[in-house]
């Protein structure tokens, strides 16, 4: 019997030579990832510099993710919630999980970002905030910009909260609407305006590949007319 | 007269072993699952303690709207008894079940406590549930982050991402593997907390244009496999034939070691145990290779094998497997019997034959225990009445501890069609002792059984029709050979000639001679069938059964079949409100006394009733159900054999998830049972059962569970009319905690039971995985008794995954 502990004991000790375990080794939680990196994308860890996005890069809580000019970042959470990243746009990403339930934040610093959040469990959230708004999501589309004085939120579908940090007024922003968060405490709601929509829209799908596809067609008369066709693969 | 000490030990030993009491298990630890989803397939796990004594577990259940118990004989291995419950048996809401250990002298315990002296043949009313859930999906527990289900992408871009963070702790994260069309890329992915990246194009694997697959395996604690995910993608591109290239084809698997080391501490004494085990599994191409060894202290000669071999191949028209097997035939014929030999299947379709051939029993040699003069004979069968005696000679007799015989079992079934649609098949099975092959034992048996089935599946399988019958044929004691002409003519001169034609017919494939089962074919007696028809429309899944089974029907291959019965059974299960609300209907009548053996008929009549509600959004869930069992023979109640009592029993279950600070599920349980037996016995039973549990999960790795248990029990005491009280409280507090998160865990379990049974149960574990494939279990139990010894176990697994 004793020979039996010691040969187990001699294999963990062999085991453990060979790869040492860290008994105390805390794993950052990691959030998500990078699923697309398009042109210029810096990805920072917490507490550390700016350095060169890699495609398939994990995000832990505390990461900051930078897009710069013309490009564009898509970031997966782990519950498969969606943001892109637009041009010229900043963001933190944080986010804590445990024992399934999975809570994030995305911190807007500047720019803006379409996101496709899935529906959420009825004890998680997801949530945006910037130094003027904070907008809760449970399940939706939609667009969420910011600039020095204004923070602009469309929704494309369902409905999301959205609340001006500095008078606590929350409105709830449906599908087809955008709302307006101002510096100086004022939040209100109007339809969205088709800019707004095609804005909304897009966000959401940048990063897409887009192709075009040219045909030249002949008419009776011998004339030519071009015929474009976009489409998304 | 001599008498030796050891014979008068063994002559108690056996009093013991005739004498079987019905007691209440403070050896079975743990049942798991305690729910399943309906329509699958689930694999029962027991644990238990001083399993070391213990020769048999039997998992006795009856599904939702049945009366009559089946019997699933559990693989014991270690302290650790696993089966599978069969997908039939798992019908919504819940699945009644108790337990019954044999040990080696024959002594049975039950769980739940029974009032029964033999609860095979007579089961408790008090037993529990397995519920069988009917409401909405579950979330899965791999998220697929990349690429999307379906999605078209370009090799270069393709980015293989998969989140884990829904698994729970009995899942260990870093053992999940990923393969990418069947080939294993899990050693180049990269592991980060619960999300796991693997990029194609960074390990120089290229992926042609077509349909591809990435699947995600998941392990549990213990190494076995707790589910798998796969998603399909497409590269664009003309996908070309692929040719299989040198090396594309790769030989891949999975393997594991365990290693325990157990000391047990029962009474004054203590033992040791050691056990190591070996699974393998490997696939190349089609090919699929498994192999499973066991090993145990445990294994003696004069028990049946505790040691298990297996190692089988695989293609997809042909399986075999050697070693230790639990062959798949007809239920009526060949069910949960282990078999150590071969067992092969082919499977083309059009055709297929299935066949097993080994041992289903170990000889275990007898022993003569004493011998005394022939004058002492009378005295010493008053003295022990229970004992096994035989004459030597003129003058001298003797007492035995007879033993087993080995045995050994031959099966074939060929059968026509896949099954898909249709199937028909006819079935052999053949089964004796080999006289030969101990010195001390008695009544040598053997057994055959001719079979046929047939399945049907139409629209689309919303209607199945299945059916099987069955003829055997048994000698329960072949030593005197088989009739010879001069016997028969001595003791049948009126039907020599047909006896004998009917022996030179049977001999080939059984002895025939006066203890052969059917003594006559006029009535079937030693025949059964099966009947059933299931219809799914319109939200309502309906199932008639009729069956019929002789009252000498026997299979050594089918061991615990109820005999003796015939009769209908009709379970309905509506679909309302969208699928929040389950109605499960259910009516049967079975009677007995098939060949008009009995003095009387016994009429069995059961209905169930059960409702089930799964409201959206989260309320909590509720599932409140009746049941009424009635038994009568139409004899007069006054009369010794009278049958007539019913049992009427409501139950109420409901559970809740709800967040206040952490993730709680709290869960209710009320059910109570009345027996009234008008008969002279007047055995009635009363018994009510309260629980209420909530688990909770915190933001720290932390989860605990605390119940407590309720158990209010009126039983018979044999004297007519007469009860005892049997109530009892058990508490229960468990907590787990994980400071390093896939590395490190600690738990602890307190359990006191107090009242007319008085127990406390403390169990202390730690799991360490050292490194992703090495892991150490520790456990140690202290059970403190009363009124006899403490208990205590502990014991240390190691495990090596590669």
């Amino acid at each position: 019997m004793k020979h039996f502990f010691l040969g187990m004991f001699c294999a963990a000790t062999i085991g453990g030579w060979c790869s040492p375990p860290d008994l105390f080794a805390q794993t950052q939680q990691t959030v998500g990832l990078l699923s697309k990196v398009i042109l210029d994308v810096s990805h920072r860890e917490n507490g550390k510099s700016w350095a060169k996005a890699q495609r398939g890069e994990t995000l832990g809580s505390g990461d900051g993710v930078m897009t710069g000019d013309r490009s564009t970042a898509i970031i997966k959470f782990k519950d498969n919630t969606l943001l892109r990243l637009r041009e010229r746009s900043r963001v933190t990403v944080t986010g804590t999980s445990a024992s399934g339930v999975f809570t994030k934040a995305v911190n807007m610093e500047s720019g803006a970002i379409g996101f496709d959040v899935k529906k959420q469990e009825a004890n998680e959230e997801f949530r945006f905030t910037s130094p003027t708004s904070v907008a809760s999501v449970r399940g939706t589309g939609g667009r969420f910009a910011i600039s020095d004085s204004t923070d602009t939120l469309t929704v494309v579908e369902h409905v999301v909260n959205f609340m001006n940090k500095r008078t606590s007024r929350s409105l709830n922003v449906g599908a087809g609407f955008t709302g307006t968060s101002h510096r100086n405490g004022q939040i209100e709601i109007h339809a969205s305006t088709p800019a707004e929509k095609r804005a909304a829209e897009e966000a959401m799908k940048a990063g897409d590949l887009q192709k075009q596809l040219r045909m030249q067609l002949r008419n009776r008369k011998g004339g030519t007319q071009d015929l474009i066709l976009d489409f998304k693969e | 007269m001599i008498f030796l000490r050891p014979v008068v030990s063994g002559i108690l030993l056996l009093c013991l072993a005739a004498a079987v009491s019905a007691q209440v298990s403070t050896r079975v630890v743990r049942v798991t699952p305690a729910e399943a989803p309906p329509g699958a397939p689930v694999r029962i796990t027991v644990e238990l303690q001083q399993a070391a004594s213990i020769e048999r577990v039997l998992f006795l259940y009856r599904p939702f709207g049945t009366s009559l118990y089946r019997t699933l004989v559990l693989e014991l291995l270690g302290n650790r008894a696993t089966g599978l419950l069969p997908a039939d048996a798992l019908i919504p809401p819940a699945l009644e079940y108790y337990i019954v250990l044999r040990d080696r002298s024959g002594s049975l315990e039950t769980y739940p406590q029974t009032e029964s002296a033999n609860p095979i043949a007579t089961p408790p009313q008090n037993t529990r549930r397995l519920q069988v859930m009917s409401g909405p999906a579950r979330t899965p527990l791999v998220v697929f982050l990349s690429p999307e289900p379906s999605a078209i992408v370009a090799p270069e871009d393709v980015l293989v991402s998969v989140s884990l963070y829904r698994t729970d702790s009995t899942i260990v994260r870093r053992s999940t593997k990923v393969l990418v069309d069947q080939t294993d890329v899990t050693t180049s992915a990269v592991f980060s907390d619960d999300i796991i990246v693997f990029i194609p194009s960074n390990t120089g694997m290229t992926l042609s244009p077509g349909k591809h697959t990435v699947t995600v395996k998941l392990f549990d604690r213990n190494g076995s496999p707790a589910g798998s995910s796969s998603i399909f993608f497409t590269v664009p591109g003309e996908a070309r034939p692929r040719l299989p290239e040198s090396g594309e084809r790769r030989f891949t698997y999975d393997a594991s070691f365990m290693a325990e080391t157990r000391h047990e501490e029962v009474g004054s004494a203590g033992e040791w145990y050691n056990r190591a085990g070996l699974q393998f599994r490997g696939n190349y191409g089609d090919l699929r290779v498994t192999s499973n060894l066991f090993a145990t202290s445990e294994e003696k000669s004069y028990r049946q094998p505790q040691n298990r071999y297996y190692i089988g191949g695989e293609l997809p028209w042909i399986k075999v497997g050697l070693g230790d097997t639990y062959p798949d035939f007809p239920s009526l014929i060949l069910s949960g019997v282990r078999v150590r030999g071969i067992n092969s299947s082919l499977r083309l379709g059009y055709i297929n034959v299935d066949v097993a051939y080994g041992s289903t029993l170990r000889a275990v040699d007898g022993a003569e225990l004493a011998r005394f003069p022939i004058d002492s004979l009378s005295r010493a069968q008053q003295l022990y009445p229970y004992a096994s005696y035989a004459q030597i000679n003129p003058t001298t007799w003797g007492i035995y501890d007879y033993g087993t015989y080995s045995r050994s079992l031959f099966a074939l079934r060929p059968s026509f069609g896949s099954g898909e649609t249709w199937q028909f098949g006819l079935s052999w099975l053949s089964s004796g002792d080999d006289m030969g092959s101990i010195r001390y034992g008695i009544r040598p048996q053997e057994n055959i059984v001719l079979g046929a089935d047939f399945i049907a599946k139409l629209d689309d399988d919303r209607v199945q029709i299945n059916g099987q019958a069955a003829f055997s044929a048994y000698n329960n004691d072949i030593s005197s050979g088989t009739f010879t002409d001069a016997y028969i003519d001595s003791v049948y001169p009126n039907d020599a000639l047909k006896i004998k034609n009917v022996r030179d017919i049977l001999s080939p494939f059984i002895t025939v001679n006066d203890n052969l089962r059917p003594l006559s074919l006029s009535k079937p007696a030693t025949a059964a069938g099966e009947l059933g028809v299931a219809l799914n429309y319109f939200d309502n899944a309906f199932r008639f059964t009729y069956l019929y089974r002789g009252n000498d029907y026997n299979s050594f291959g089918q061991t615990f079949l109820r005999t003796d019965i015939k009769g209908f059974n009709v379970v309905d299960r509506v679909r309302l409100l969208q699928s929040q609300l389950f109605a499960n209907l259910g009516f049967e009548r079975l009677q007995d006394n098939t060949a008009n053996t009995k003095v009387a008929t016994t009429t069995f009549t059961n209905l169930n009733v059960a409702l089930s509600y799964y409201p959206i959004p989260k309320i909590p869930n509720v599932t409140i159900g009746y049941s009424r069992y009635n038994n009568d023979n139409g004899l007069l109640t006054d009369t010794l054999s009278a049958i007539n009592d019913v049992t009427n029993r409501v139950y109420l279950q409901s559970s809740y998830d709800f967040e206040a600070g952490a993730r709680h599920t709290a869960m209710f349980t009320i059910s109570a049972s009345k027996r009234e037996d008008s008969s002279p016995r007047r055995l009635n039973v009363d018994n009510v059962m309260t629980s209420l549990g909530i688990g909770t999960r915190y933001r720290i790795p932390l989860q605990t569970d605390f119940s407590v248990a309720l158990n209010l029990n009126d039983l018979p005491t044999g004297a007519p009319g007469a009860t005892r009280r049997f109530n009892y409280t058990t508490l229960m507090a468990h907590a787990r905690y994980t400071p390093v998160r896939d590395i490190l865990s600690v738990m602890a379990t307190i359990s006191p039971s107090f009242g007319d049974f008085e127990r406390t149960t403390f169990d202390l574990g730690a799991e360490w995985f050292v490194t992703p494939p090495m892991s150490f279990l520790f456990q140690f139990s202290y059970f403190k008794n009363v009124g006899v010894p403490n208990e205590d176990f502990v014991s240390l697994r190691y495990r090596y995954a590669f």
